[in-house]
């Protein structure tokens, strides 16, 4: 199977029924690929991430991520942990941690030896350029600044699927063309399969494929 | 990173909050070391007054209080020491009297004869001499009370009212014997109008006799009347008081447990609340539930541990202040035995492991999708 993600007939339903987040929904998205999801607000992209990140499940049809049926895996933190990296809209970094800590977070359930993730996480740092600002805590930092760390972090467990929802969303349009740019690098140098959500247009055109969902659709 | 150092961080996150937390269980604990090392510094004085003479055993009076008031009619001296199985049996009367300032003075009433012929009372005269047979104003001081009333042999002691003089110096390692005095047998059961009576009975039995079959054999002779001490594990027998400061100190605990448990789940409840979105966060990058439980257990153990090394610290300031007291310092020798910091421990532990569970267990319930949507 080539293809990283693959949903069929993908429903999720809010308030019994009432509310159809995602309707039907069909999506291919193959290993390595960079696919980036515009939609108006309330389309269901956010839904849509947490289905392929298996932080919740669908109402009905069938997701099929990294070869796992998501509807008939029992442990989804285990399949989280090795699987998926998050980046959220809000950075949503630990606020007492230092980046680098912040960076170590995910790999507490990774069984790497303690000066093996301390270098791993320097080197997360290196590459997305803060390998100076190690030791700063998230309010120290500038938003932009915050977003590279989450990146960070999103990688710190070696995904094979990075899923970032609105990560431009906080900071200006040049920070923000930075930052897809840095996701764009680890996507080319690491072969990291990427789908980003944004509803700026500016910011998918540096995705090779642009998806539009409107009303729990794509189109 | 280790878990601990992050565990650590988020408790350091709201200080003023982990600290009054701390506090609430501190108070606890310093209850719990104090009345302990008391209980402890007790048992230890009776098994200091068990082992300072050659005695096996001790015989008191069947169904008291308190040893103070043990009554036996001096004759059953006289029968013990006929038994077989009994080497030597001596009578003694032993009481508490006011002295100068102090209102607790132990003094022991025993005969001349025991205290120089035979080695069961553990009396050492270090200085001076013993008091004259049936003397009736001589006395033997302990060395503590010498040292503390700043006396010397020739000088005058008023005891109730009686004036005395010292003729020697004792030691027996007893802290309530070398705090106090030996008087002859006679005179302060005339004292204290108690003629022909005595407080216990001090038994030496011989070298091939079973001790465990002969103090049955003298219970079962005189029951409802006497019981035998062997050692620390019987004084309740003869002191119920340290009984009820026992079953206090248990009640405490208890209390301590609930009343700091109560403190701490409220503080992780609290705590738990405001991370939310946190804790949503690591179960996304895809902490387990389970290591969800060991961040809020970690936490809120870590607090009963400060708490307990808190506690012991402030509570051993407590028994010092308490024995700057001299009326105190005169008979109680506190006691720090690795029990009561185990007990402090333990008791600080049960309070976080208390306080932690329902709050751990709330955040690991928590589904990570609500707790990102949570603001
Ligand atoms: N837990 C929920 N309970 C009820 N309705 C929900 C819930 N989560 C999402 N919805 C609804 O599902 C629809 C899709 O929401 P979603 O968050 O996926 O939109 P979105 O495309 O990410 O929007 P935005 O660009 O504003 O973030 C919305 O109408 C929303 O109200
Ligand atoms: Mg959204």
């Amino acid at each position: 199977m080539n293809n990283i993600i693959e949903a069929k007939n993908l429903v999720k339903t809010y308030e019994q029924g009432r509310v159809r987040a995602l309707d039907d929904l069909n999506l291919e998205v193959r290993r390595g690929e960079f696919v980036a999801i515009q939609g108006p607000s309330g389309s269901g992209k956010s839904t849509l991430l947490h289905m392929i990140g298996a932080l919740d499940r669908p109402t009905s049809g069938e997701i099929f991520v990294c070869g796992m049926d998501l509807t008939k895996v029992k442990n989804l933190d285990e399949f989280r942990s090795k699987k998926i990296g998050f980046v959220f809209q809000l950075h949503n970094l630990i606020p007492t941690l230092t980046a680098l800590e912040n960076v170590l977070i995910p790999m507490f359930e990774l069984k790497l030896k303690k000066k093996e993730k301390i270098n791993k996480a320097k080197e997360l740092l290196k590459l997305i350029g803060l390998e100076k600002r190690l030791n700063y805590i998230p309010p120290k930092l500038s938003g932009g600044e915050r977003e590279r760390v989450a990146i960070a972090r999103s990688l710190a467990n070696d995904p094979e699927i990075i899923l970032a929802d609105e990560p431009t969303g906080n900071v200006d349009s040049k920070t923000g063309e930075k930052i897809i740019c840095l996701l764009r690098d680890v996507n080319k140098k690491k072969g990291t399969t990427l789908v980003v959500v944004t509803h700026d247009s500016v910011i998918a055109e540096h995705a090779p494929r642009v998806l539009k969902l409107v009303d729990g659709k794509i189109v | 990173m280790s878990f601990l150092t992050l565990i650590f961080k988020n408790l350091f996150r709201n200080k003023i909050r982990t600290l009054l937390t701390i506090l609430g269980i501190t108070i606890g604990i310093i209850t719990i070391f104090t009345l302990s090392s008391i209980t402890e510094g007790l048992k230890k004085g009776y098994t200091e007054l068990l082992k300072a003479g050659k005695a096996d055993f001790m015989i008191g009076q069947a169904g008291i209080a308190d040893l103070m008031f043990s009554t036996i009619s001096e004759d059953k001296a006289e029968e013990i020491r006929n038994i077989e199985g009994v080497d030597n049996a001596v009578g003694v009367i032993m009481t508490a009297v006011p002295i100068e300032n102090m209102p607790f003075f132990v003094v022991m009433g025993i005969e001349k004869e025991v205290v120089d012929e035979t080695e069961i009372s553990g009396i050492e005269i270090i200085e001076g001499q013993s008091f004259a047979k049936e003397a009736e104003n001589e006395i033997l001081l302990g060395k503590i009370s010498a040292k503390n009333l700043d006396k010397h042999i020739g000088d005058k002691i008023t005891l109730a009212g009686k004036e005395f003089k010292v003729t020697g110096i004792s030691e027996t390692g007893s802290v309530w014997q070398d705090g106090g005095a030996f008087l002859s047998l006679k005179t302060l059961q005339a004292m204290q109008k108690k003629e022909g009576k005595i407080t216990m009975i001090m038994v030496k039995k011989d070298v091939d006799a079973d001790i465990h079959e002969l103090t049955q054999r003298i219970e079962d002779t005189y029951p409802d009347e006497l019981v035998t001490i062997k050692s620390i594990d019987e004084i309740s027998k003869v002191d119920k008081g340290m009984q009820a400061i026992d079953a206090t100190t248990w009640t405490i605990s208890l209390l301590a447990i609930v009343i700091g448990g109560i403190g701490v789940a409220n503080t992780m409840i609290m705590s738990v609340y405001e991370r939310t979105r946190e804790i949503g966060v690591l179960r996304a990058v895809g902490w387990k539930r389970r290591r969800i439980i060991s961040l809020i257990l970690g936490e809120s153990f870590f607090i009963g541990i400060l708490a307990a090394a808190v506690g012991a610290l402030l509570g051993t300031g407590v028994i010092k202040l308490i024995m700057l007291v001299p009326q105190v310092s005169a008979f109680l020798e506190p006691s720090y035995s690795i029990n009561i910091f185990t007990r402090a421990l333990g008791v600080a532990l049960l309070v976080g492991l208390f306080g932690g569970l329902y709050p751990a267990y709330r955040a690991s319930r928590l589904s990570p999708l609500e707790a990102l949507r949570y603001e």
